[in-house]
Order: structure tokens, then sequence, then C-alpha cells
């Protein structure tokens, strides 16, 4: 896995009652797709 | 209103933030604060419309950076304190159904990246002792928003679970020129009747001594103190085995398992802690799939907590559940 991992970025904003705020984003990695909810167990019952 | 009141019997801080009664309770899906802000919806906290991780200062702080005075003139046998620190949290992805267990592989690495960076980050300021990261799941725990996430509070003080667990470590180091959790690792190691799961770095057990039926710790086999310590191989086998624990949590009675999860590590006061561990505590609150915990009369009152399990029995149903090693894990995950 490592091999696969580069460092992130990490970008800060303030939010309008003055509180910070940080993205964090890693550059090997795709945005992640807004996926059909999928519970634990069947993803588990694979093994 | 927030300030730190002394209990005098039990010589430790206690937080009053009066303003937490009015955070933001169990929201429908579509006013999730946590979500990205979507065109012209609800204005959530995250206004970009993707991301990896955010963290963000929480809006219902316990501790603040600059925190009001105390509302109350202290005496001397009730001492009070302005309540500064820094409340943060951290939001695991912009998923609102996704959960830990369920995120690939290199999406919890990645959040391990990230505790790795607050830790060091908050950890550096210099009125804060020490760096609490951890997760509440499950309204079982008291969770006012299922978006998937976690908290850091970053304390003026070594909290006092913290400062009794140092206090045991240099204890045990002076006698026996030895770290107590490398000795309990290996002890556990050794006997095998209570590890879950177990990678090439990391092991997973019920210990000894619990005292919630399905408490489990998550330690580095090898001595490191806190996340600083950790090396890019030592972040990668700790999500597998992070993910292979979960896995097996939410197979055990076919649920989304409610947990809280801490991270204990050495505080961030300046001083050196050669003795102390890093490690993951949970406390879930079931004892079985339908009946919860309690911390009652015993507990509560006394301090002393009644398990009505046995760790053997325990860590056996949750070994014998899910993944059985790393293999199966990254099957998995990726």
């Amino acid at each position: 896995m490592s091999s696969l991992k580069k460092e992130f970025t990490k970008e800060k904003t303030l939010l309008p009652d003055g509180r910070y705020l940080w993205y964090y984003n890693f550059e090997t990695q795709s945005k992640p797709e807004l996926k059909k909810e999928s519970t634990p167990t069947e993803e588990a019952k694979n093994v | 209103m927030s300030e730190l009141r002394w209990h005098p019997f039990l010589e430790e801080w206690v937080i009053t933030a009066t303003h937490r009664q009015d955070r933001t309770f169990l929201p429908p899906k579509d006013y999730c604060p946590l979500c990205p802000t979507k065109p012209g919806g609800f204005p959530t906290e995250i206004l970009q419309d993707h991301y990896d991780i955010v963290v963000f200062e929480n809006k219902f702080p316990s501790l603040r950076q600059d925190p009001p005075q105390p509302a109350v003139t202290a005496t001397e046998i009730a001492p009070v304190k302005s309540a500064q620190g820094i409340c943060e949290v951290v939001v695991y992805t912009s998923e609102h159904t996704m959960t830990l267990a369920n995120m690939p592989l290199d999406r919890i690495r990645n959040l391990l990246r990230v505790w790795q960076d607050r830790y060091q980050e908050l950890g550096s300021l210099d009125y804060i002792e020490y760096v609490l990261i951890f997760e509440n799941k499950g309204e079982a725990v008291g969770v006012t928003l299922h978006h998937p996430h976690g908290q850091i509070y970053a304390f003026p003080f070594i909290p006092p679970k913290i400062e009794q667990e140092l206090q045991a470590s240099a204890k045990y180091y002076q006698e026996n020129k030895a770290c107590l959790f490398c000795a309990t690792v290996g002890e556990e190691y050794r006997d095998g009747r209570r590890i879950v799961f177990e990678s090439e770095r990391f092991a997973a057990f019920v210990p000894f001594f619990a005292r919630y039926p399905y408490e489990v710790y998550l330690a580095p086999k090898r001595h490191l103190a806190s996340l600083k310590d950790f090396s890019p191989a030592d972040l990668d086998d700790l999500a597998i085995t992070l993910k292979g624990l979960l896995i097996k949590y939410d197979l055990l009675f076919n649920l989304s398992f409610p947990y809280i999860m801490v991270i204990h590590q050495a505080p961030t006061d300046g001083k050196d802690y050669p003795d102390y561990h890093f490690h993951f505590e949970f406390y879930p609150p079931l004892r079985t799939a339908t009946k919860l915990k309690f911390l009652a009369g015993c507990e509560s009152g006394a301090g002393n907590f009644i398990n009505d399990t046995l760790a053997e029995e325990k860590a056996a149903e949750l070994r014998n559940i899910g993944p059985k090693n790393i293999q199966e894990v990254l099957a998995l995950g990726e």
C-alpha cells in the first residue's frame, strides 16, 4: 500500500464565524464517488 | 459559558460547557452539517463540493483557544480556570453513509496520516499538554451526527486517566526497566486466548482486565509512544489491523457496531515519555445484540467495573468471525 501513497496537501480556510477549517487532500487518491449505501456486513460476508 | 472547575475529592478538572446543550441533534440527512454544501442547498460547515478529509474547529467546543473568563469566583477549595484548549471535528469522508469499517484501506490510512498531522500540530502549541483523538459511533454512545467523523480534544492539562496510565507505566519501568504495555502485549501474544486479530506490527486483543464485554486494545507490538513515531509501514499495518477489527465488530451482531474509540499516546507537554506506549482503546456499549452495558452503581459510584463476561470467551467470538488474517482484510479493503 505504501508505494501508492504520496504526501497530502492541506488548505486552510476560515468559516464565517472565524473558526478555521482544513481541507486535506491526498494526491494519489481519486475523489470518492458517492456510491450507494452498503452495509458493513454485506461487504464482510464475502470473506 | 465554559470553564474548568476543580473536583477536590478526585483531584481532577471538570469542564463545564453550557452552550453544548444547544448543539445540532440528529438532523435529517438533507440537513447534515458535515456533508458538502450542495448548490442552492442547506449551507453546511463544508463549502467545497468534494474533499478527502476535513478538520475544523468544533462549533460547540468544550475548550477554546480564547476562552471567556470564568463566570464564578474561585475559592481555596473550589479553584476555577478558563477552559483553554482546542476542540476539532475530523470528517472522515464526504460520503454520509460511510463508516470507518467500510472505508477502503487507503482512505483509512489517509485518516491515520491526518491524525498524525493533527497530533503534531496541536501538540506543538505551548499551552497544549495532551491531544486526545477519539470517535463516538452510534446513538448508543450519544452520537448526535451520523456522518462519519471523529473528534480531537487538545487539553491544557493531562487528563486523569492518562495520568494514571503514565504513573503506572513509570512505576513499572522503574522496577523492571521495561515498558508495562510491551510486557502486556507480549503476555497477550504468548497466551493467545485473548488475541482478536493481528498483523505483522500490531495486535488487537480483549485485555485480561477487560471492563466491557467487547472491550479491545489495539497496540503496536514494538515500542512506539505516539503517532509521531510511526513509519509509513506502521501506518499501512495499522490501517489493516483497524479495518480487520472493525469488520469483526460489525459482523458480531450483524449491525453497524457502536463504540467509543480513543487513542492513548504520549503527552505533548515537552517532557519525554520513553516508558509510555501508544494504543487504541475501544469501549463498545453492547453486551448482547440488544442489551447495553450501563455504568451503574458500582461503576459510577465506586469506580469499580463489573464485567459479566470473560475476556477469553468474548475474544474467541471476535476472533472466529470475519477476516482471520491480513490477506482477507486486503481482499476486502482495496
